[in-house]
C-alpha cells in the first residue's frame, strides 16, 4: 500500500497503526490452532443429523427402531423428544413495520424448531439425530431412519413465493410475506422520476451465494450433572449472544448455567453469529446421555444448512438531468429469506440493503421497498458486505446505465454527484447519517491510480490481441460499527449492540486485555494488544488478549459487520485510559507531588519538570498490587472495564476500478487489473487490514464471475459441494493496486471505521460495469452475474440476455 | 464425508501387487490417490483393500526406448515431474502442457500419470494428449505384459487386475500443443484439446466437450494439408455432428462445439509456430 492521501493527521509514534505481524496467523497456517473439531473431551459421543432430502413435504411418519439397533448407536431423537424445547428465535426483524414469523412461546418472532416434526421446508431441514460411539456409526445409522413424506409444491424464488397460489410455508405467515418494508420518500422519488429529463431502469438479479469459511461449523455440548451446568464449544462469532439466546430463549435454563466457548474459528464471513439447531441439540443430548456430545459439519452439510447470502431480485430506476445530475433513485426488491428466518436475516435483507442504496451520491429523492419472502431454500443471512453489496450493485449499475444514456463519461457523472465534504454529517434521506467523508479526494485518487485516462489507448491495444478491454467503476458507503443500541432497536434489533473490554494489570507489569468480541481469524490478539500498548506506552508483547469464552470475558456481542475495531478496540482504548487515569492519581501519591504535576508518558509517570522522580509501569503495577500507602479514595489493583455504546454508526467508503479483458472468440473474462482506494478511518494494523481488503476484493470478484447457489425446480441445491460451487483461486485474480484515504469517524475515540468486509461491497458492480463497457458497442446494457464465458459469448454474437 | 474403512497393504514388488489385485475382492491400486481417495470419501467408489504401489521402482523413470523413437514414461511419474521433464518438453510438449494444466501444485505433486490416464469418469487432461501423440500404454496383469493404444484405453476400462506400468510416446519434437479451458470449480477441462502436426497431417484429440477423450479423424481429414486458420478450423468442427458435444454444468453443446474449435485453432497455431522456430 502506498502513502496515505487523506486529510487526517498521521497516527502517533506508538505501536498503534504499525504493521505488526499477526500473532495468530502462524498457528492457523501451521494447523496448530484448536478448532471445535479438535476438542476431544473424555467419553465423547458423536452426533449426526438427518436432513430432509426433499424441499417441501409433510412428514407422515418417522421410524427409528432399525437405527437404534445398529452397532454403537446410543440414541436416536426426533422432534417428539424435544417438545419442551422452545424454537430458535429471530432477533433482527424488519424495523418499524408489520411482520410475520413462526411462533415462539414468549411472543418473540420465532425462527425454527430444533428438529422439525410436521413439515420439512428445505433440503437439509433437520428431522432427526443419531448419537453413537463414533462419527462413522452415527452417520451410518442415519440411513436406517425411515421417513415417510407427502410431497408439497416447492417455491424457490421470492417473487414467485408472493404470487397468488404459491405454495405456503408457514401457517403464521400469510402469503409467505415476512414483511413489506420501506425507507425514504416514495412520493418525492415518484414525482422526481415522473418529472425527470432522463430516466433509466434495470431489472437485476443479485444471485444467492454460499458462505464458504474454510472451517465448517461444529459444536460440542458438555453437561455436568453434579453442578447442573452446560458448556457449549462452538464455532461462533458471538459466544455471549449464543449464551443468552440458547439459555433464556431456547433451553429455558438459567443464564448462569450455560458457558459458551469459541475456540479458534476458521473463518465465518457472516455465518457463525447465528443460532443453529445443532447448538441446542448437543447440549440437550449431552444431558440426556450423561456424556459430551460432538457434531462437526461436512462441506455439503454446510451448504445445505448454514446461512447463505445476497439473493435479491430488483427493479431499479434512476432519474437525472441531461447534464449528469442525479435527481432520484428508486428500488423495488424481492428478498429471499429462505425457509425460516435466520437469527438476523430479515434485518439484513431490509435495512442493511435498503438504507444503503444511494451510496456516495447526494441524491434529493430516494426510496426503497423490500418484499421479504419465505421460500423452500436454506435460510438467508449475512455474507461479508451483506446488504451494502446488493445496494452498491444496483446503484453503480444504474449510474453506468445513466452515463451511457446521456453520453457522459461514467467517472464524470460520479464525480459530479458525490456528497460534498461540507455536507457532513450527511443525511442520505434513507435513514443513515453519514459520519464523515472526503469522497472527492478518495474518488480522484482511485481514478488517478488506476490510469483511467489511459483506458482508450489500452482498449485499442487490446483489440489488436483479439481482446475487448472494459473499465468499470464502483463507489460505495458501507455502514459499519453496529452499533448504537438504541438506534439499532429502531431498526428492529431485539438486543443491545454495544461492546466491552476489561483490562487487568498484573503485579509484575504484564497486562491482560479481555474483550467481549470473538475473532474468526481477524488477528484480534495482535490489534487489541496494540491498542492497549499504545495507550499505556508499553510493549505490545507484554499484553495478552483473551476472548471467546463467556466465563472469562465481559459481556459483548461478538464480531460481525466489521465491528470489532470500531466497537471493541475503542472499549480497549477507553479502559486503558481509565487505568492511566488511575495511575496518575496513584502516581501523585507515590511520587509525593500534586496530581496536576504528574506526567504519564512512555509507560511511566514522572513529576513535571523532574524526570528523576519517576516510576515505571511495572513499578506502579507492583505498588498497586501491594496497595501500601494508598489513600481511601484509591482502590488497590488495576482492573477496569468499559462498555462502549457509540452515539451512531460509522460509514467507511471507497472507490474501486476494475479492468477486464474479454476474449472475443471464447467470451472468457479476465480481470487484468484492479484498483481499490478504501477509507476505513484510522487503521490499527495496516498489514492485517491489507489482508482483509485483498480477501474482500477476491470475494467480490467471486460473485461477479463464478459463484452462484443453484437450486433446481424441486428445491435441490445443485451446487452443494466445492466441485459444483466455484470459489475464486489465487490464479483467478490479478495483483491489486491498493491505496487508502483516512477520514476519522467522530463516533469513537480511535477515529476508526469498519474495515474487514468493506472492500467486498463494490467489486461485483465494478466488474459487471467493466464487462458491459467492453460490450457497449454491441448495445449491451446489462449482463447478469455470474458473468460466465458462454453468457458473454452469446452477447458477442448479438443475442439478447 | 467420512472415509470408508478398507485394508491397506504395501507390496514389495510388482508381481506381489498383481497377485493381490487379482486375488482380492474389492482390491484397488493406490498411487497418487488424487482420484481414488476423494471417491472413497464421497462414497462414489469403494475398496476392500488398497494396494499401495507408490514405491514400486519398475513403475518409475522417464527415458528413451532403445530404438530412440519413443519415450517410455513410468506410470508413477508425477504430473509435476512430467510437466518439467526436459526430454518430455522437447519431444512430447503436449503431454508436458497437459500435466501442467492439471489441478493445482499439490495435486500435481502427488498425482501420477497412471492415475490421470485411468481416472474413470473424470475428464482428465492427459488422455487427450496421449491420443494426439498416438501413445501406447504398457500394462502388467495376471496373464503377463501387454500394450494397449491410448485410444483404446480412453474408450473403456483397463483390464481387471492389471496395472498400468508405463506410457510409450512417439517422439515428435516441438510440433505439438495443448489448450484448455478449465472449469472454475474443479479445474477439470470444460474443454481441452491436444494436437500434433505430423507429415501425414494433424492429429487432433479433444475432451471435456465430448463424452470422453476422442480423436477427431473427421476434423483431421478436413484440415489435412492446412492451412490451420481459425475460420478453417471452426468450419471443420462445425461439420461434426452436433451430438458429439455434450452439454453440462451450465454450458451448452453449441458453445462447447465452438469453444473446442477455437482451442484447437489456437493449439494448431502454437504447434506451427513451434515448428517454425
Amino acid at each position: 500500500m502506498t502513502a496515505v492521501t487523506g486529510e487526517a493527521p498521521a497516527v502517533g509514534d506508538g505501536v498503534l497503526g504499525q504493521p505488526l505481524d499477526s500473532r495468530e496467523d502462524p498457528q492457523l497456517l501451521r494447523g496448530e490452532a484448536t478448532y471445535v473439531a479438535d476438542i476431544d473431551l473424555p467419553g465423547t459421543a458423536h452426533m449426526a443429523i438427518l436432513g430432509s432430502p426433499v424441499a417441501h413435504a409433510k412428514i407422515l411418519s418417522i421410524e427409528t427402531k432399525a437405527a437404534e439397533q445398529l452397532p454403537g448407536v446410543l440414541k436416536v431423537a426426533t422432534a417428539a423428544d424435544f417438545t419442551d424445547v422452545m424454537p430458535l428465535p429471530c432477533i433482527w426483524i424488519p424495523g418499524g413495520v408489520e411482520s410475520h414469523f413462526p411462533p415462539h412461546p414468549y411472543g418473540l418472532p420465532g425462527a425454527r424448531p430444533v428438529l422439525t416434526g410436521d413439515t420439512v421446508r428445505h433440503v437439509g431441514d433437520p428431522i432427526a439425530v443419531v448419537v453413537a460411539e463414533t462419527p462413522r456409526q452415527a452417520a451410518a445409522a442415519l440411513a436406517a431412519i425411515a421417513v415417510e413424506y407427502e410431497p408439497l409444491p416447492v417455491v424457490t424464488r421470492a417473487d414467485e413465493a408472493l404470487a397468488a397460489g404459491a405454495p405456503q410455508l408457514h401457517e403464521a405467515v400469510p402469503g409467505n410475506l415476512n414483511a413489506y418494508w420501506t425507507c425514504g420518500d416514495k412520493d418525492r422519488a415518484d414525482a422526481a422520476i415522473a418529472a425527470a429529463e432522463v430516466t433509466v431502469e434495470l431489472d437485476l438479479v443479485n444471485q444467492r451465494t454460499i458462505n464458504s469459511p474454510i472451517e465448517p461449523r461444529g459444536a460440542v455440548g458438555d453437561y455436568d450433572a453434579t453442578t447442573g451446568e452446560y458448556t457449549l464449544y462452538a464455532s461462533t462469532q458471538g459466544p455471549h449472544n449464543h449464551r443468552f439466546l440458547l439459555s433464556a430463549l431456547v433451553l429455558g435454563i438459567p443464564f448462569n448455567k450455560l458457558r459458551v466457548i469459541a475456540p479458534t474459528v476458521g473463518g465465518s464471513f457472516g455465518t457463525k453469529g447465528y443460532l443453529y439447531p445443532d447448538m441446542a441439540l448437543v447440549l440437550l443430548l449431552s444431558k440426556a446421555l450423561g456424556r459430551p456430545v460432538k457434531w462437526v459439519d461436512t462441506r455439503t452439510g454446510l451448504m445445505n444448512s448454514t446461512v447463505q447470502g445476497r439473493d435479491h431480485r430488483q427493479h431499479v430506476t434512476l432519474a437525472g438531468t441531461r447534464d449528469g445530475r442525479i435527481t432520484a433513485v428508486r428500488c423495488t426488491s424481492y428478498a429471499n429469506l429462505g425457509a425460516y428466518p435466520s437469527t438476523i436475516g430479515p434485518g439484513v435483507a431490509t435495512a442493511l440493503m435498503g438504507r444503503s442504496i444511494s451510496g456516495m451520491y447526494d441524491i434529493d429523492a430516494a426510496f426503497c421497498e423490500v418484499y421479504a419472502a419465505f421460500t423452500n431454500t436454506v435460510s438467508l443471512g449475512a455474507q461479508r458486505g451483506s446488504g451494502r453489496a446488493e445496494a452498491a450493485f444496483l446503484m453503480e449499475r444504474l449510474v453506468d446505465r445513466y452515463a451511457s444514456e446521456i453520453g457522459m463519461d461514467p467517472a464524470a457523472v460520479r464525480r459530479r454527484n458525490l456528497v460534498p465534504k461540507e455536507k457532513f454529517p450527511y443525511d442520505n434521506g434513507l435513514g443513515w447519517t453519514y459520519d464523515s467523508g472526503n469522497y472527492r479526494l478518495n474518488f480522484d485518487r482511485a481514478i488517478e491510480l488506476s490510469g483511467y485516462a489511459d483506458m482508450p489507448a489500452r482498449k485499442a491495444e487490446a483489440r489488436t490481441r483479439g481482446k475487448r478491454l472494459g473499465v468499470g467503476l464502483a463507489t460505495y458507503v458501507a455502514i459499519c460499527g453496529v452499533g448504537p443500541s438504541t438506534r439499532m432497536s429502531r431498526e428492529g434489533m431485539l438486543g443491545g449492540t454495544w461492546e466491552s473490554a476489561n483490562i487487568r494489570v498484573h503485579p509484575t507489569g504484564e497486562v491482560t486485555v479481555i474483550v467481549g468480541s470473538a475473532s474468526t481469524g481477524q488477528s484480534h490478539g495482535t490489534v487489541f494488544a496494540q491498542v492497549a500498548a499504545d495507550e499505556l506506552g508499553i510493549d505490545p508483547d507484554t499484553v495478552q488478549v483473551l476472548e471467546g469464552d463467556t466465563q472469562k470475558a465481559p459481556y459483548g456481542q461478538g464480531t460481525y459487520g466489521s465491528r470489532s475495531y470500531s466497537m471493541a478496540a475503542p472499549a480497549v482504548a477507553l479502559t486503558a485510559r481509565k487505568i492511566k487515569s488511575k495511575l496518575i492519581r496513584a502516581g501523585a501519591v507515590f511520587l509525593g507531588v500534586p496530581e496536576d504535576k504528574v506526567v504519564y508518558e512512555g509507560g511511566r509517570v514522572h513529576e513535571e519538570g523532574n524526570e528523576e522522580n519517576s516510576k515505571t509501569f511495572a513499578e506502579l503495577a507492583m505498588a498497586m498490587w501491594y496497595g501500601w500507602g494508598l489513600p481511601a479514595e484509591i482502590e488497590p489493583a488495576l482492573d477496569e472495564t468499559t462498555h462502549f455504546d457509540p452515539p451512531d454508526f460509522n460509514y467507511p467508503f471507497g472507490t474501486h476500478v476494475a479492468v477486464v479483458e474479454i476474449d472475443e472468440l471464447t467470451g472468457e473474462t479476465e480481470v487484468v487489473s484492479y484498483t481499490a482506494v478504501d477509507d476505513a478511518g484510522h487503521i490499527g494494523n495496516p498489514k492485517i487490514v491489507l489482508g482483509q481488503i485483498e480477501g474482500s476484493i477476491t470475494h467480490g470478484l467471486g460473485q461477479a464471475l463464478m459463484e452462484a447457489a443453484v437450486y433446481d425446480e424441486q428445491g435441490l441445491l445443485v451446487s452443494s459441494d466445492l466441485t459444483r460451487y466455484a470459489l475464486p483461486r489465487a490464479a483467478d485474480v490479478p495483483f491489486f493496486t491498493l491505496d487508502k484515504t483516512v477520514t476519522p469517524s467522530p463516533h469513537n475515540p480511535l477515529g476508526a471505521k469498519g474495515a474487514g468486509e468493506i472492500a467486498t461491497v463494490p467489486p461485483a458492480a465494478a466488474v459487471v460495469n467493466a464487462v458491459v463497457d467492453a460490450l457497449s458497442d454491441l448495445g449491451v446494457q446489462h449482463i447478469d452475474m455470474p458473468v460466465t464465458p458462454e453468457k458473454v459469448w452469446r452477447r458477442l454474437r448479438g443475442e439478447a440476455q | 464425508m467420512i472415509l470408508a474403512e478398507f485394508d491397506y497393504v504395501r507390496p514389495a514388488g510388482l508381481d506381489e501387487a498383481l497377485a493381490l489385485l487379482s486375488g482380492t475382492r474389492g482390491a484397488k491400486a493406490l498411487a497418487g490417490g488424487q482420484s481414488l481417495l476423494p471417491d472413497l470419501r464421497s462414497g462414489a467408489d469403494r475398496a476392500g483393500l488398497l494396494v499401495d504401489i507408490r514405491r514400486l521402482a519398475e513403475l518409475r523413470g522417464i527415458g528413451r526406448t532403445t530404438d530412440g523413437t519413443r519415450l517410455r514414461i513410468g506410470a508413477l511419474t508425477t504430473l509435476a515431474e512430467l510437466a518439467t521433464d526436459p526430454l518430455v518438453l522437447a519431444e512430447a510438449p503436449e503431454l508436458a502442457a497437459a500435466a501442467r494444466a492439471n489441478g493445482d501444485p499439490q495435486v500435481r505433486n502427488l498425482g501420477t500419470i497412471g492415475g490421470n490416464l485411468l481416472a474413470a469418469g473424470r475428464a482428465t487432461d492427459l488422455p487427450v494428449a496421449a491420443l494426439a501423440a498416438d501413445a501406447v500404454a504398457e500394462l502388467a496383469g495376471p496373464d503377463g505384459r501387454s500394450t494397449v493404444p491410448a485410444e483404446e484405453l480412453a474408450a473403456g476400462p483397463a483390464p481387471a487386475g492389471s496395472v498400468l506400468t508405463a506410457l510409450l510416446v512417439p517422439a515428435a519434437g516441438p510440433a505439438a500443443a495443448f489448450e484448455k479451458t478449465a472449469d472454475r470449480a474443479t479445474r477439470y477441462p470444460v474443454c481441452a484439446t491436444a494436437v500434433r502436426i505430423t507429415p501425414g497431417g494433424p492429429r487432433i484429440a479433444v475432451t471435456g466437450a465430448t463424452s470422453r477423450a476422442l480423436r477427431l479423424r473427421g476434423v483431421e481429414d478436413r484440415l489435412r494439408g492446412g492451412p490451420y486458420g481459425t475460420d478453417a478450423v471452426l468450419a471443420a468442427f462445425r461439420a461434426e455432428p452436433r451430438e458429439l458435444f455434450v452439454p453440462g454444468r451450465g454450458t451448452s453443446a453449441e458453445y462447447l462445439g465452438h469453444l473446442v474449435g477455437v482451442l484447437t485453432a489456437r493449439a494448431l497455431h502454437r504447434a506451427e509456430q513451434a515448428l517454425a522456430r
